[in-house]
């Protein structure tokens, strides 16, 4: 994929006759953009056919919002990143469906509070680790640091309110789902940020390599 | 509709681009044909530019992979 996203940038660039400053900015966005629809396709597909295509995409749109602010660890390689990714979603999603017994999910006396205590836990995590960057995109600006925190804190703020909301709120169970899946979410991202988590994602992104 | 390329260029192969190009340029114009063509590469580099400045602001590229990043984004 990587290998695409090079060449298309190579033509476009000889084409519209940009420097390699501009094509290797194409080159970054269309890798962004490959990897995004790639973990999309791959994760919907998975998700269709399982009977958990909506619990999938929470999960896909919350990680992948909330890392955008806080980072943590990281693959070497695109495929170890697409794998990671793919199964940590449908194994988050699969949990959320199909795992957790009914009578716990409609109990609001037990999952009001622990939503509370898992982004009391996230937020301590996040306060003291956030931003985790990596080799690639060191990030050592004050200012940026400083955005990239108040951001998270947000991010966590409002899924911490929407999870709440909808536990509330709701008798669904696909409803009451979603808001397990943001649980789900943060509580993984908080585990990326932490030391055991990139030994994790290193040993199993060592397989790919 | 491909019939007086055919005959005249003996085989056509689909996947040769070249041939392609001659199909596209013979039926819709040599112009139009350039100029869509910039228009969709200028169409593309914008999407991706727009793409690389979003990443270039976060912490990261949406999950756990992040490529270099370039030079010229590294100050945003």
């Amino acid at each position: 994929m990587e290998k695409l996203a090079h060449s298309i940038a190579v033509i476009i660039a000889t084409k519209l006759n940009y420097d390699q400053d501009k094509k290797a900015v194409i080159e970054y966005g269309l890798i962004a953009i490959f990897q995004i629809v790639s973990i999309f396709i791959v994760s919907s597909i998975i998700g269709f056919f399982a009977g958990f295509w909506v619990e999938s995409m929470v999960i896909f749109l919350a990680v992948g919002l909330l890392r955008k602010s806080t980072g943590g660890a990281h693959s070497q390689t695109m495929l170890g990143c697409l794998i990671i990714s793919i199964i940590s979603i449908s194994f988050m999603a699969f949990i959320a469906t199909y795992l957790i017994p009914i009578s716990f999910k409609v109990n609001i006396y037990i999952l009001f509070p622990l939503i509370f205590l898992i982004f009391a836990f996230c937020f301590i995590v996040a306060y003291q680790l956030v931003p985790v960057d990596s080799p690639n995109k060191p990030i050592t600006k004050k200012e940026k640091i400083f955005k990239l925190r108040r951001n998270t804190f947000l991010t966590l703020f409002i899924y911490f309110i929407i999870a709440e909301i909808l536990v509330c709120f709701s008798k669904s169970n696909v409803i009451i789902d979603i808001s397990i899946c943001l649980c789900f979410a943060t509580l993984w991202q908080a585990f990326t940020l932490t030391k055991t988590g990139h030994i994790i994602v290193g040993t199993i992104d060592s397989k790919f390599r | 509709m491909l019939e007086p390329l055919i005959q005249s260029s003996g085989k056509f192969n689909l996947l040769n681009t070249n041939s392609l190009e001659l199909v596209l340029i013979q039926y819709f114009g040599k112009e139009d044909i350039l100029m869509n063509k910039n228009v969709l590469f200028a169409v593309i580099s914008v999407i991706a530019t727009f793409f690389a400045t979003v990443v270039a602001t976060s912490a990261c590229l949406w999950f756990v992979y992040q490529p270099e990043e370039p030079k010229c984004l590294s100050d945003m």
